[in-house]
C-alpha cells in the first residue's frame, strides 16, 4: 500500500501530542552530554527535528541491549511479555531498510517472540536524509537516503511542510484518526521532494560499492595477509557490533533471584569476542583473531547476500565513526578496491 | 509457541555408559517427534543450557540423551538422579540422511561419545532390517572404559559388523576387538564405494582424517556425512555462535555432508 499526504510543520507538534496519549513516543533528544539519542520524549517541542544523519540506531528497540526472555523456577517456566505500543519518531532510512531486514532474520522458520511482539506495537516514522553526513554511503545500497518502500510512514523535509509517504497499515493507524491535520500532495510537493533527493545524492562524499568488494573476495584473490592486517587493527571492542543496526548475535544467561527461582535473560553478544566460539574441554573453532574478524565482514558481504539477497550493511556508517582501528565496513570495502592495507 | 522457552520433562532412568558418561531417558509431555541425528538444547534454570544430540529414536514416549560431564551444563546434569526435572527445546536441526542411505551400503564411523549420534541410526537399522544394504560400524574410545552401549553390542553384531578400537588397551584380557586408531580400520571393512553412505561423528580432527580415508577408498564427497559440533544459545540460527561459513550448524546441520563443510576456515575438516 501506498498514500501520500502533506503535513504543515506548524500541525506537527499538535499532531504527536495526540499520538502520546495512546502510545510511547520516541524520538530525537539532547542527551545528558549533548549528543543526539532516541529517547522517550518528555517535551515535544524539545525533539531535534534537525538533528544530523546519523544518531544511534534504533535497533535497541526491537532487539534491546538486554532483556528478560521469561521467568523460571524448578518447576517450569513464565512468560514476559512487552505489550506497549510506541511511535518511534524521526528514525533513518538506513534503519528502516535494516529493519525490514531484521523483520525477515526475525520472521523466518522460527519466530522470535520478543522481536515480533515489539515491532508488531512499533510504528516507525523515517525522515529522509536531506544532508547525509560524510561517514554515509546507503546511496550505493540503494537504502537511502530517500526509500521508495518499506518504510512505515516516511517523511521529506520540503522547509515549511512534510511530504508524508505511508507505506504500511501500520503507518496509516497513525493517520487516519487525524486526517484533517493532512492535505492532499500537489504536483509541486513532489517536485520539491524530486529536489531534495538528487541534492542529497549530490552531497554524499563517500561512493561505496561493496558488490565489487563482495567479487573481490569470492574471486579469492584477496590473500589471509590483507585480513591479518586488519585483524592486526582490530581493538576486539564490539563497537562496530553494538553499533550495527543489522548485528544480532546475541548470548544467553540465567541469573538466579533464590535457589529455585531466577530469570533467563539475553544479551547482546560479539563475534568479535574470543569467547564466542568456545566450547567445553577448549575446543575453539575460531580462537584467532584474523578467523573472527573475516567472519564479521565475510557474514555481511558474502552469507547475508546468500540468505536474504541482500549485503547486512546499510552503509550507515557508524562503524566509520566509532571504529578506534579504522577497519570500519567503508573502509575495508575501499581497502579491498584498491588492494592494499596501508593508511 | 516461544521457541526460546524450554518445557520441563522428566529423567525417567540413568545409566552409567563410561568414565563421566551417562544415558539419560528423558519423557516429555507434548508431541516431540526426533529423526536420527537431531539433538535438543538441554539445560536447567539457573544453570544454562547445551545442544546435544539424541542418542536413541522415540521408544515408548521416550527418548535418549547419552552426555560426557565436560561443563558447566553437563557437569550439573551429571548430579542429576531419577525422576528429576530436566528442561528440554527441540528437536532441531538436519539429522542423517536416511532416506538417502535406504538400499545402500552403511558405514558408520564414530569416535568417543560421538559413537551417541550415531546410535539412533543403528536402532533405525535394526528395526527396518530390509531396507538397507550391509552395515559395518568403526568405533574408535581412548581405551575400553570409554566404549559405550558395550551391552548393546550383541543385539547390534546381528545385523551389522562391528570393529571396536581402543588407542590402548588396559587389559588384555578384556578386550577382544582391535587397538589402533579408527582410520586403520577403514582397510578391513570391505567397501563397495559407488554403493556406500558414510556417518561420521567424533572429534573434528578424527573426522578430518576419517573423512579422507573414505575420499581415498573412493566413496564421493556427497556421500560422506558428518556431524559437527559448535557453541549454540538458541538452536534456532539466531544467536550467531554456531555460525561456521555461511551455515548455521543448529539450523543447516548438524549434519553435513562432507562437501558443504570440507576446508572452511574455521573448521578442521
Amino acid at each position: 500500500m501506498k498514500k501520500d499526504m502533506i503535513l504543515e510543520k506548524s500541525n506537527l507538534s499538535y499532531w504527536l501530542r495526540q499520538l502520546r496519549k495512546e502510545m510511547l513516543l520516541i524520538g530525537p533528544m539532547h542527551g545528558e552530554n549533548g549528543d543526539i539519542v532516541l529517547k522517550t520524549v518528555e517535551n515535544i517541542h524539545e525533539i531535534v527535528l534537525d538533528c544530523p544523519a546519523l544518531i544511534p540506531s534504533p535497533k535497541e528497540f526491537l532487539f534491546p541491549q538486554k532483556e528478560e526472555m521469561f521467568g523460571f523456577s524448578t518447576e517450569g517456566t513464565k512468560n514476559y511479555r512487552n505489550s506497549k505500543r510506541r511511535l518511534i519518531f524521526g528514525v533513518r532510512s538506513c534503519d528502516v531498510s535494516a529493519i525490514g531486514l531484521l523483520d525477515r532474520f526475525y520472521g523466518g522458520k522460527f519466530i522470535d517472540d520478543y522481536y515480533t511482539a515489539r515491532r508488531e506495537n512499533t510504528v516507525f516514522i523515517s525522515v529522509g536524509c536531506n544532508k547525509p553526513d560524510p561517514t554515509c554511503f546507503c546511496n550505493g545500497l540503494g537504502t537511502g537516503p530517500f526509500l521508495s518502500s518499506g518504510f512505515d510512514i516516511q517523511f521529506s523535509d520540503l522547509g515549511d511542510r512534510y511530504l508524508v509517504e505511508i507505506g504500511s497499515e501500520h503507518g496509516l493507524s497513525i493517520v487516519k484518526k487525524f486526517s484533517h491535520l493532512f492535505s492532499k500532495p500537489q504536483k509541486s510537493d513532489y517536485d520539491d521532494q524530486y529536489e531534495a533527493i538528487l541534492s542529497s545524492h549530490a552531497m554524499f562524499e563517500k561512493r561505496i560499492n561493496l558488490e565489487n568488494a563482495r567479487q573481490k573476495i569470492l574471486s579469492g584473490s584477496v590473500e589471509d595477509s590483507f585480513w591479518a592486517g586488519v585483524a592486526e587493527r582490530c581493538f576486539e571492542c564490539g563497537g562496530c557490533v553494538y553499533e550495527c543496526p543489522l548485528c544480532t548475535c546475541f548470548n544467553v544467561i540465567d541469573r538466579k533471584y533464590s535457589a529455585i527461582e531466577g530469570v533467563r535473560l539475553r544479551n547482546w553478544d560479539t563475534c568479535m569476542f574470543r569467547g564466542f566460539t568456545k566450547m567445553a574441554v577448549n575446543v575453539w573453532p575460531a580462537e584467532k583473531k584474523i578467523m573472527r574478524t573475516k567472519r564479521w565482514y565475510f557474514h555481511k558481504l558474502l552469507y547475508y547476500p546468500e540468505q536474504f539477497g541482500r549485503f547486512g550493511c546499510v552503509g550507515c556508517g557508524r562503524c566509520t565513526i566509532t571504529c578506534p582501528g579504522r577497519i570500519d565496513m567503508a573502509t575495508i570495502a575501499y581497502r579491498l578496491k584498491v588492494g592494499n592495507n596501508e593508511d | 509457541m516461544n521457541p526460546l522457552r524450554p518445557l520441563r520433562a522428566l529423567i525417567k532412568d540413568i545409566r552409567p555408559e563410561a568414565e563421566g558418561v551417562k544415558t539419560y531417558t528423558i519423557s516429555i509431555e507434548s508431541s516431540f517427534v526426533p529423526a536420527p541425528g537431531q539433538f535438543n538444547m538441554l539445560g536447567f534454570p539457573g544453570v544454562g543450557e547445551a545442544p546435544i544430540s539424541l542418542s536413541s529414536i522415540l521408544y515408548n514416549g521416550c527418548f535418549d540423551h547419552t552426555i560426557k560431564s565436560v561443563g558447566r551444563v553437563t557437569g550439573f546434569l551429571d548430579n542429576l538422579k531419577n525422576g528429576d526435572g530436566i528442561f528440554v527445546r527441540g528437536p532441531y536441526g538436519r539429522g542423517w540422511p536416511v532416506k538417502e542411505a535406504e538400499g545402500m551400503d552403511i558405514l558408520l564411523i564414530a569416535g568417543g561419545v560421538g559413537l551417541a549420534p550415531i546410535r539412533p541410526i543403528i536402532q533405525t537399522i535394526l528395526s527396518r532390517k530390509k531396507s538397507f544394504g550391509s552395515v559395518s560400524l568403526i568405533y574408535g574410545a581412548r581405551d575400553e572404559k570409554n566404549i559405550l552401549y558395550t551391552d548393546e553390542f550383541k543385539e547390534w553384531e546381528d545385523r551389522i559388523s562391528l570393529y571396536p578400537t581402543v588407542d590402548e588397551v588396559l587389559d588384555k584380557k578384556m578386550w577382544k576387538y582391535n587397538v589402533g586408531l579408527v582410520t586403520e580400520l577403514l582397510d578391513k571393512v570391505k567397501i563397495r564405494a559407488e554403493r556406500t553412505i558414510a556417518f561420521v561423528c567424533g572429534p573434528e580432527i578424527m573426522m578430518r582424517f576419517v573423512c579422507r580415508g573414505l575420499l581415498m577408498n573412493r566413496i564421493s564427497q556427497s556421500k560422506i556425512y558428518v556431524s559437527l559440533e559448535r557453541r549454540m544459545k538458541c538452536g534456532i540460527a539466531q544467536c550467531g555462535h554456531c555460525q561456521h561459513n555461511g551455515l548455521f550448524v543448529c539450523k543447516d546441520g548438524p549434519v553435513f555432508s562432507y562437501k558443504e563443510v570440507k576446508g572452511l576456515p574455521d573448521g578442521m575438516l
